[in-house]
């Protein structure tokens, strides 16, 4: 072949691709956009309006202190509502490929948020990664505009809370992908709460968001909540659980616990066909981090009524968790799928549907808590006198 | 066979080539002088023999050395001892051929051309004008630089000579490397007005010798009026003249020219260029440097990829920066974005302006460097890179991350071996930029398939240029890698040498 059939054999491809899907328009420059025209947007904040959503859209605090900054926009859909705010600003374009995380407002959680979390999952310019919160007891765009001041926003506030949440005890963050995901296989998922307060706990003062325990989603819609006194505890029974602090109460003292490691075991018993009972045996591993002192003949024993303590106080916390997702008939924690993974064949064979059996199933917890270093509390070392640890 | 045959012919004759234009005439004295009519440097002196024959000792002045002319010609031939009893023009050629003056080299000239190809190569001749004859001596002046460390390819270990611009020079250099009587050396003349000698260097029986043969083949097609810059050669011996990629190995190191001749490729050796050429050349020994074989296998192999991957990162840097800063957006980290949104606000250009003109200024300052003397080309770099690019940088015409982005190319760039390839990579950066502007990754990524293309579609003698990539995944391995010599126990087999 000459060079020049070569070549004209080059350009017919490279002609027959620019009919692909993106070069087709009005300039292949359209798809280019000046880099100093966009606007990172960080957090869309939804909620209802008369018209259907309104999105609230927040940049953060720029890398050189640059002030947030939030653009708010109805539509009847999230996507018309995106496309408007894309088209409206031509100097500062809203860009919203990094978006880090979807707050939902209490009631646009309650009206079911399944087809934002669609756009999400089928838009090219979002990612599943984008981090899915429910505000409680507020409207999101409300919330944004709380806590908004020179020098912070809500999308900075949601990502010190997504460093530190797994390892405070405090939730743990879900993604749009995750939570579309386990809506699809069980209908139920659970995603952070968070809430805004006073940030010196006096009215008046500025406002920040705190993570708030669980927001429990049904269908897509939100059917309840599970506080954040029991944030640490459900984080164990979903394998979540990277670190907590816990203070425990006995007769005579408060110790505060530091948990390190922590995890649930799922053991069904079968009769037949049917389940009849969920045993969880949870393990835990604690440090003292605060307690007062005691003299070291009573080591041992206190030592005990320590573990005992956490043990049942754990044990508490859990059972409310489950209780609470039994009574709003929905598998939020993901238990079934524990207990399939323990018994497959057994789970398959199940009379009664998992779905139907699990609100009044019977789910035992039993805890065991073992203290490490204790310090001032733990055994003596052999040579004696010196704590363990320090 | 074709090619065969004119090897045969080669085999005969010796020497061959479009030299300078043929004077038709019989030797002469005058015939000589109406040659080099109006050449200051051309000496015509009347000589009578010791024997009392008169005849006439032409030389070109500063191509001969004055007292061996004297010593080893002049002072025999007027001996009237010696040449007493020889009479007459023939008997005294066939005299001094038989030793009577003491040139290393003699020769009877029948043919005025090969005369005058002689006078132009640094001999003198002694011309009989009654049997229309003479004899030629080589009495070469010794005026030639002498062998110098190598100025481009240095190395810390290994040999420090360099070919120089005397091709004889250069083939004895070969010949201390290569002891063998098998190594053999052509000469063809080319150039219809420089007579430039230029030496085919391969092995008997070891190289191919239909690369041989196709290598004389291309010489003897080479119509130029001179052979006096890289460019006149390599241009007429090269496939593809039109590919900014280098065709032809060059290297002004004798150990890696005889490395190369080992290897089974014919080497070429240019009077008056101290570079050797060698053919086939391949893109992966482009790559290759001369310390390689100095360094560890395991150092020279790293060095080898980490080479790659500034080729890679010179080639594709300015382009993707411009693609994704442009088009994807999303692809840039929201950190990285943030920053390059923050730095870019007060440049007033657009991204690909500032790209484009940053290579732009790049390949200034690198001319101006090369082209200015030593110390002044450093300054100028030293004031290009920190002055001017600090400045522009604060006075927000430039992004800092463009800045950086061009400096990473550049540097990545420096990191080929060979200066042409590096020149071609400089090249496709620019087109690949453009391709980048157009239309992103997408535009970026044909740029890229159509370069791929347009190289795997070359070959240099025969050898697809991109050999061994396209053979197999040893040879890929070993393109990428520089295995233990001990270990390496065969030729490449593209060369098709007669030795494994």
């Amino acid at each position: 072949m000459s060079m020049f059939k070569r070549i004209v054999a080059v350009l017919c491809c490279v002609a027959q691709l620019l009919c692909l899907s993106g070069c087709m328009g009005t300039t292949i420059f359209s798809a280019s956009h000046e880099i100093e025209k966009i606007e990172i947007i960080r957090t869309l904040g939804v909620d209802l309006s008369e018209t259907g959503v309104c999105l609230t859209a927040d940049s953060g605090v720029g890398l050189n202190g640059t002030p947030p900054r939030l653009y708010r926009q109805e539509a009847a859909t999230l996507a018309t509502a995106i496309d408007i705010l894309e088209n409206t600003y031509p100097d500062r374009q809203p860009f919203f490929t990094h978006t880090e995380n979807l707050l939902i407002g209490e009631q646009a959680a309650k009206a079911g948020i399944s087809s934002w979390l669609d756009y999400i999952a089928r838009s090219p310019s979002m990612r599943l990664l984008i981090s899915l919160v429910v505000v409680r007891n507020e409207e999101a765009g409300a919330v944004m505009e709380e806590v908004m001041s020179e020098k912070t926003s809500v999308s900075d506030m949601l990502f010190d809370i997504a460093a530190d949440v797994q390892m405070q005890g405090a939730g743990s963050m879900t993604n749009c992908g995750q939570a579309s995901a386990q809506l699809l296989e069980s209908g139920c998922t659970m995603v952070q709460a968070v809430a805004a307060v006073a940030a010196n706990g006096s009215a008046g003062a500025e406002q920040m968001l705190v993570p708030y325990g669980f927001a429990l989603l049904k269908d897509g819609k939100l059917t309840g909540y599970l506080g954040p006194e029991l944030a640490a505890e459900v984080n164990i029974l979903t394998g979540k659980f990277e670190a907590a602090n816990m203070a425990v109460k006995n007769e005579e003292t408060s110790i505060s616990l530091h948990f390190t490691k922590a995890s649930a075991e799922f053991k069904p018993v079968y009769v037949g066909n049917r389940l009849v009972r969920v045993d969880v045996a949870v393990s835990a591993q604690a440090d003292v981090s605060e307690a007062f002192s005691k003299s070291n003949q009573e080591h041992d024993h206190l030592r005990a009524e320590i573990e005992q303590a956490a043990a049942s106080q754990m044990q508490a916390d859990m059972q409310q968790a489950i209780a609470v997702t039994q009574k709003l008939d929905g598998d939020y924690l993901g238990i079934g799928k524990e207990v399939e993974m323990a018994a497959p064949a057994a789970f398959r064979a199940m009379e009664t549907p998992w779905a139907t059996l699990y609100s009044d199933l019977e789910v035992c917890v039993s805890v065991q808590v073992t203290l490490r270093q204790t310090y001032d509390l733990d055994t003596p070392t052999a040579e004696g006198g010196e704590n363990h640890g320090r | 066979m074709k090619l065969l045959n004119l090897f045969n012919v080669f085999s005969k004759t010796g020497d061959a080539g479009e030299g300078p234009r043929q004077v038709d005439k019989a030797i002469s004295t005058t015939a000589i002088q109406a040659v080099f009519q109006d050449c200051c440097d051309f000496v015509c002196r009347p000589v009578t023999t010791g024997g009392g024959e008169k005849a006439t000792l032409v030389f070109l002045d500063g191509m001969v050395s004055g007292a061996a002319v004297a010593e080893q010609v002049l002072r025999p031939l007027t001996d009237e001892d010696r040449f007493a009893d020889i009479k007459g023009g023939k008997k005294t050629v066939e005299h001094m051929l038989s030793g009577s003056i003491y040139g290393p080299t003699t020769r009877r000239r029948d043919d005025l051309n090969d005369v005058l190809s002689d006078l132009l190569n640094g001999w003198c001749a002694v011309i009989f004008d009654s049997c229309a004859a003479a004899v030629t001596i080589e009495v070469k002046s010794e005026n030639k630089r002498s062998i110098d460390a190598p100025k481009e390819e240095k190395v810390v270990k290994g040999a420090k000579d360099a070919f120089i611009e005397d091709v004889r020079t250069n083939t004895s250099l070969v010949r201390r490397k290569l002891r063998n009587h098998d190594l053999k050396i052509r000469a063809v003349t080319l150039g219809t007005e420089s007579g430039t000698q230029v030496n085919v260097v391969y092995i008997h029986g070891l190289t191919n010798e239909t690369l041989v043969a196709e290598v004389l083949r291309r010489l003897t097609g080479v119509h130029v009026d001179g052979v006096l810059a890289p460019a006149d050669l390599e241009e007429a011996l090269v496939d593809n003249p039109a590919t900014p990629f280098p065709q032809m190995i060059t290297t002004e190191r004798p150990d890696k020219f005889s490395f190369n001749i080992l290897e089974g490729r014919v080497g070429l050796l240019v009077d008056g260029l101290p570079v050797g050429y060698l053919v086939p050349g391949t893109f992966s020994q482009f790559m290759k440097a001369p310390e390689d074989l100095g360094d560890h296998f395991l150092v020279a192999s790293i060095l080898t990829v980490l080479r790659y991957f500034g080729m890679l990162l010179t080639l594709l840097l300015p382009g993707f920066f411009i693609a994704v800063a442009m088009y994807h957006q999303e692809m840039i980290p929201i950190k990285l974005l943030q920053s390059m949104i923050d730095a870019k606000q007060a440049v007033p250009f657009p991204m690909a302006v500032e790209v484009i003109g940053m290579l732009l200024a790049f390949e200034l300052l690198q001319e101006a460097g090369l082209r200015l003397p030593s110390p002044v080309g450093d300054t100028v770099s030293i004031i290009g890179a920190l002055i001017v690019g600090q400045s522009a940088v604060e006075a927000k015409v430039v992004s800092p991350v463009v800045v950086i982005v061009i400096a990473t190319a550049g540097i990545a760039g420096y990191t080929m071996p060979n200066q042409d390839m590096g020149a071609a990579l400089r090249v496709c950066r620019f087109l690949l930029a453009l391709a980048a502007l157009i239309a992103g990754v997408f535009g970026l990524m044909l740029g890229v398939v159509l370069l791929l293309y347009h190289l795997c579609a070359l070959e240099s003698y025969g050898v697809p240029y991109m050999t061994p990539f396209v053979e197999s995944r040893k040879g890929v391995l070993q393109a990428l890698t520089r295995p233990p010599v001990l270990k390496k126990s065969r030729r490449e087999p593209a060369l098709k040498t007669g030795r494994r």
